[in-house]
């Protein structure tokens, strides 16, 4: 079980981000470990060299002024030798030869006179006891005399001996440091995904409203968890939409559905003897469906409007002429309710919109107006240009509304006039506000009772269309 | 129907401006004459037929 969850453990992106991080951070600190060491056993070398070749210098000098009797002579005034000092002559035999406390017998082998040229070797011998190393310059000179001078490189090998032991003694504190600093990092970083991860597991367990933890930070994995729970708030829109017609329209159909049964009812237990019967059970059929369809065209409608699947054919509409010609259709309605309209559009707005569906704003707002104005009543219909947009203005001198009934008017299927008198489904102002809310626009109300009522459609202002 | 296909509406609000524009036509074409040339069929529409 334990093993099984480490094994699980290894493939998760968290454990491979910690030790992606660890190991590049040792990788790192080796790196720059060992770029010291070497600069600083160069370094070492170089100065140790410098020593020799000083002392090797001041040889040569001496033997060019004193020659071998000077040799000596600076030889013995070391008393202990702290350098390795040899001078052989061009045939070969040992001159001057001081060998300090440290020097290994088998070094001289390694140094042989003869195949030193005019200018300074280096040789870098290996003790064969304790590990200490021996640098050794020869030089040949002028008369073919060969002189070496060496010393043994115990300081530069113990320093770099305490800089191998600390730099271990720091690399293991590096090593925790950069796990946990892995740790760390694959933790914070790894936690807006688990969040996400939840969030969509208890979403697939059912909590259907479950929301992902977003800090306000401009992280990418924030605005990953930010743009999830707008998808997810638009998807339960979307359900509840879908939700709402459908309990609407199951409660609306009954009582049209009922009539239907019953129409057709009667036909059938009483028209035998009334033939004329069946065609008024017929033609009560028709009309009962003919609403049925109605209703649910127009709810497939809103449904489409509010959820933005309404397919828009979006292009410029002289407002002007399209007022004029919904009022052409109501005209003899108007005429015959008895009421005044007067339409003000200047020719110049425009708005940008799909024609079908703006005519069809219009027309319900104007539908409504003539439904709820008493005769002798006006209705004003007005477009203007507004700074942010286009305004089209539907205002009646009817009954008016109650804030309580201004609270509904948008409602799916409710309907002012409680009596049903007028006719109607209660769906033409739900159909406005989502066809004019799919055009980006919006559409406000004001009423006074009894003194009328004044619709506002808003669109917000498009590109200029100046035809 | 008629609504349709003369005012291009698709989707009208629940009018009744056929009706009224059908009661004017009647009353200028059938109003003076006793044979009746504008019928009306429930559920369906209007026709127009030679008494």
């Amino acid at each position: 079980m334990c093993l099984k969850s480490l094994k699980r453990l290894r493939h998760t992106t968290g454990f491979r981000l910690a030790v992606w991080y660890a190991g590049l951070c040792l990788l790192h600190a080796l790196v720059l470990g060992g770029l010291t060491y070497v600069l600083l056993a160069s370094s070492l070398q170089q100065r140790d060299h410098q020593h020799i070749a000083m002392e090797l210098g001041e040889m040569v000098e001496i033997y060019a002024r004193s020659g071998v009797a000077g040799v000596q002579k600076a030889v013995d005034s070391y008393g202990q030798p702290s350098y390795f000092v040899r001078l052989t002559g061009a045939d070969r035999a040992t001159l001057v030869l001081a060998l300090p406390a440290y020097w290994v017998p088998s070094a001289l082998q390694v140094l042989d006179p003869g195949r030193v040229h005019a200018t300074v070797a280096w040789d870098n011998i290996a003790t064969p006891d304790d590990g200490n190393r021996l640098d050794v310059a020869s030089l040949r000179l002028a008369d073919g005399a060969v002189l070496q001078v060496g010393q043994m490189t115990q300081g530069r090998s113990d320093i770099l001996k305490r800089f191998r032991t600390s730099f271990t003694l720091v690399l293991l504190p590096m090593v925790a440091l950069s796990l946990t600093g892995g740790a760390v990092l694959a933790v914070r970083t790894m936690h807006p995904l688990q969040s996400l991860i939840h969030t969509v597991q208890s979403i697939a367990a059912g909590a259907l409203d479950t929301r992902v933890a977003t800090r306000q930070t401009a992280s990418e994995l924030d605005e990953l968890g930010r743009l999830f729970n707008t998808m997810l708030d638009k998807i339960a829109v979307l359900i509840q939409g879908m939700r709402d017609a459908l309990d609407n329209v199951a409660h609306e159909l009954r009582t049209p559905v009922a009539r239907l049964r019953a129409s057709a009812e009667v036909a059938l237990q009483q028209a035998e003897a009334q033939p004329a019967l069946y065609r008024e059970a017929l033609a009560d059929c028709l009309e009962e469906s003919e609403r049925l369809l109605t209703m649910l065209r127009t709810l497939m409608d809103i449904s489409e409007a509010e959820t933005g699947m309404m397919p828009l054919a979006l292009e410029p509409v002289h407002l002007a002429s399209l007022l004029a010609e919904v009022v052409d259709l109501y005209r003899y309605v108007i005429d015959e309710h008895q009421l005044g309209v007067s339409t003000t559009a200047p020719p110049t707005v425009w708005v940008s919109s799909d024609p079908t569906r703006l005519q069809q704003v219009i027309a319900n707002l104007l539908d409504n107006a003539i439904k709820y104005t008493p005769p002798g009543g006006q209705i004003t219909l007005t477009a203007c240009q507004e700074p942010a947009g286009v305004a089209v203005v539907v205002e009646d001198t009817g009954r008016g509304m109650t804030p309580d009934e201004l609270g509904h008017i948008w409602d799916r299927l409710y309907r002012g006039d409680k009596s049903r008198s007028h006719r109607g489904l209660g769906l033409g102002l739900s159909l406005v506000k989502a066809v004019v809310q799919a055009h980006h626009g919006t559409v406000a109300v004001s009423s006074t009772p009894v003194r009328g009522a004044r619709f506002t459609v808003r669109f917000p202002e498009p590109p200029a269309y100046r035809p | 129907m008629i609504l349709e296909h003369i005012w291009h509406y698709h989707l009208h609000p629940q009018t009744n401006v056929v009706d009224v524009l059908v009661c004017r036509v009647r009353a200028k074409v059938d109003r003076e004459f006793l044979g009746k040339m504008i019928h009306t069929i429930r559920g369906m529409g209007y026709v127009l037929k030679v008494p």
